[in-house]
């Protein structure tokens, strides 16, 4: 074998089918020299891991006292870093850091902290704010800056400035922060800058006498609405305006002795207010409006019977909504608009259903398959009934309130009855409200016979159960959207 | 019937010699036999000790972690619950104050939907969906656990030693030993309760050096590009972030396998919400 034949071997070994000897050896060759300069490096293992969160971990976050510049600003500045606190440290996902336990102090935004003082172990903040407030003393203009840093990673994660006219705007400014934190940490928008509407009732009152009031989501502003009424139910805030819907039961003017109960419209901002029903031969209630605030579906009994309506805002056209010769009441949009969850004792005890908002069929998640107008989505295992179902803003459950055992609890579940839990362990909690990103559930609690009812809230995953202060008795929460600067 | 031959000459000779063979055989035998000694069979065995040792399932291997840092998780939920959120709380229900009624309620009101009243409270309220809840709910913080299934050795130094890696297996990976390290010592949580949970996956790419710590900066693997469009995902990439920049901080237990390995070698951590694990 010549050495021309080697080379043609050799450039076969490389080159595959190239069958010319001397064009075999020559790129056989080639490929050799190729080979050692272009080489891939040694391949390497795939090492893969999937890391699962086993622990439900509050993050750790510090919030030292902001700095004060200007006339007023340093009070100003201590009482807002006191709200921002309370705000973060109400919510289930965060964990505010005793700022007595700060090593460092005096921090100046315009310049990074100094992050080891922050991972020092016992204090190991993973976030902090550091902000200050500037009034101006001429124009008594406030302005408040603040930046989150990511201390471990030692970068700033987010910066914002806001200005208000007035330093009177604090309270809401240190709720417009911890929005602002929270969505940053959280990936959710903020509840914090947003307000609870509620019936305000006199402990030894008749049951359903109760006056319409509001306060800020953490208690504070709480104030009446409406001097008129003593007896208001049901109140339901618009999802995306200050708005709200409520009952109130006024004298009939034909029957001295009865009682009408009205829906009306209630513009908060402007206190304008219509009158949206009235039960003349009818009585409609548990209104509530659909996603976008434009309609409003309803329960109306009439003639024994009582179903579900939608009502449309603008042109007040009416559509009746389910037929059952059931009882159909407490009914909930879903965010997109699309579906609607209510409650029907049907299948003669109380229990939650969901139907499409366009009155179409829809196929049952646990129907085998069936197709109908409305689905059963909660079985009554135990002797449960249901009531007061509410869609999330989030879409991802529905919150509830549970009758059995001897109690009345909340719990959430999903559109199609999978993942039912109990969040509450109370005597008898009802009427739940979403907060507006979905994470939080006021609602109200009786603690006992003797007790009178409370405001209470809940994070959704049963975390974080704390009263919700009120200047009285409370009932009816209802939680409305997240302010807007103006 | 066939009838046998008759022995023929030619075979007398060869019948005699095997006669004596045989006889010479069978004296050989009678003369050796009481000479020889018995051999006791056991003198010939090589004897090994034995001890019975139980084998366990599966091994275990003592988690890397910086375990005599931590609190006990009891002593964490506990500090967590009596810890009330610190600053200026909404006012007090004493101070504030309503106007009181203008208008005295004139008759009596009916409420068209009526609920019953509950009956009292009672202990033995343990429903089968309360069971789920005293578990899921009230139960997790304190029975915490970690990938491998296992409380973590923060809670529970007196325990059974702690698996690092997947339990089937006889030897805990280099990738189950780093992944074990972002768990026990809590540098990642569970984000089971962010919005839309299930599809929230980062994958990031790391390299090690032997004085524990990155041995370059770490690398986003998936998603490719920053989501400014997507909170949800934002924020779990920052939570992802975080977990390995908190853990750097403490120091990585690296074993040797990894340095073994052609360097520079990475391993793609893949960051999920417990809901959305793979099962």
């Amino acid at each position: 074998m010549t050495k021309t034949q080697n080379a043609g071997v050799v450039g076969r070994l490389f080159a595959g089918r190239i069958s010319s000897g001397i064009s075999a050896a020559v790129l056989g060759i080639t490929t050799l020299i190729g080979g050692v300069t272009v080489a891939p490096p040694p391949a390497h293992a795939q090492l893969r891991a999937q890391v699962v969160g086993e622990q439900y971990i509050p993050l750790r976050i510090a919030v030292p006292d902001f700095d004060g510049t200007g006339p007023g600003s340093a009070e100003i500045a201590q009482q807002l870093t006191g709200v921002i606190r309370a705000d973060l440290g109400s919510s289930a996902p965060f964990r505010v850091l005793d700022p007595s336990s700060y090593i460092e102090r005096d921090l100046d935004i315009t310049k990074a902290p100094l992050f080891g003082n922050w991972t020092v172990s016992g204090l190991e903040a993973q976030a902090l704010v550091v902000g200050n407030v500037v009034v101006d003393a001429g124009t008594n203009r406030m302005t408040v800056q603040y930046r989150l840093w990511d201390v471990y990673g030692q970068n700033q994660q987010f910066a914002m400035s806001y200005a208000v006219p007035t330093p009177l705007n604090w309270r809401r400014l240190a709720h417009k922060v911890s929005d602002d934190i929270f969505l940053q940490l959280t990936g959710d928008p903020g509840y914090f800058d947003s307000r609870v509407v509620f019936v305000s009732k006199t402990p030894g009152d008749e049951p359903y006498r109760g006056r319409l009031a509001i306060m800020d989501q953490d208690g504070a502003n709480a104030e009446f609405l409406l001097s008129g009424f003593t007896s208001v139910i049901n109140p339901r805030f618009s999802p995306t305006e200050q708005v709200i819907l409520y009952g109130a039961y006024i004298p009939d003017p034909r029957y001295p002795t009865a009682t009408l109960l009205r829906t009306y419209l209630y513009d908060i901002a402007t206190g304008r207010q219509e009158i949206l029903a009235e039960g003349q031969g009818q009585l409609d209630f548990s209104a509530r409006f659909s996603p976008d605030g434009r309609s409003i579906v309803f329960s109306r009994a009439q003639g024994g019977n009582t179903d579900i309506y939608m009502i449309d805002l603008a042109t007040r056209k009416q559509t009746r909504m389910t037929t059952d010769s059931a009882i159909e009441t407490s009914p909930s949009f879903s965010p997109d608009g699309k579906m609607i969850v209510f409650q029907s004792d049907r299948g003669s005890s109380k229990q939650l259903y969901i139907m499409n908002a366009d009155r179409s069929p829809m196929v049952c998640p646990r129907g085998g398959g069936t197709r109908a107008d409305s689905c059963r989505i909660t079985f009554d295992g135990g002797g449960y009934s249901f009531s007061d179902p509410v869609w999330s803003p989030r879409g991802d459950w529905i919150a509830f309130s549970r009758q059995g055992g001897g109690q009345f609890v909340i719990g959430v579940l999903q559109k199609d009855g999978s993942g039912l839990r109990i969040l509450t362990d109370g005597y008898q909690d009802e009427s739940p409200t979403w907060s507006p990103n979905g994470r939080v559930i006021a609602f109200e609690r009786t603690a006992s016979r003797a007790a009178g009812p409370k405001i209470y809230s809940i994070d959704l995953t049963g975390r974080n159960e704390r009263r919700l202060p009120t200047p009285r008795d409370a009932t009816n929460p209802t939680w409305g959207p997240v302010l807007k600067m103006e | 019937m066939r009838r046998l031959p008759p022995p023929s000459a030619a075979t007398l000779p060869s019948a005699f010699v095997s006669v004596l063979v045989h006889a010479g055989a069978v004296l050989a035998g009678l003369m050796v036999m009481p000479l020889e000694q018995p051999k006791s069979s056991v003198a010939q065995m090589i004897v090994i000790p034995i001890e019975l040792v139980t084998v366990a399932d599966m091994t275990n291997l003592t988690a890397v972690s910086a375990m005599s840092e931590d609190k006990p998780l009891e002593e964490e939920v506990k500090a967590e619950e009596s810890n009330p959120a610190a600053g200026v709380p909404p006012p007090d229900e004493d101070s504030v104050s309503f106007e009181p009624p203008k208008e005295k309620p004139k008759e009596e009101i009916k409420k068209p939907d009526v609920k019953a009243s509950p009956a009292p409270p009672t202990k033995s309220f343990n429903s089968e969906l309360d069971d789920i809840l005293s578990s899921v709910d009230k139960a997790k913080p304190k029975q915490q656990t970690n990938s491998a299934g296992v409380a973590p050795a923060a809670s529970s130094r007196e325990a059974p030693r702690l698996s690092a890696g997947d339990k089937r297996r006889m030897t805990a990976s280099v990738e189950d030993i780093i992944k074990s390290q972002l768990i026990t010592k809590r540098c990642f949580a569970d984000h089971s309760d962010m919005a839309d949970a299930k599809r929230l996956r980062v994958t990031i790419r790391v390299w090690f050096g032997r004085n524990g710590k990155f041995s370059q900066p770490y690398q986003m693997i998936s998603p490719g590009r920053e989501p400014f469009n997507d909170p949800p995902l934002q924020a779990f990439i920052t939570h992802a972030r975080r977990a390995l920049d908190m853990c750097n901080n403490l120091g990585w237990q690296v074993p040797d396998d990894y340095f073994r390995l052609p360097q520079p070698q990475y391993i793609d951590l893949e960051f999920v919400p417990k809901i959305g694990a793979n099962p």
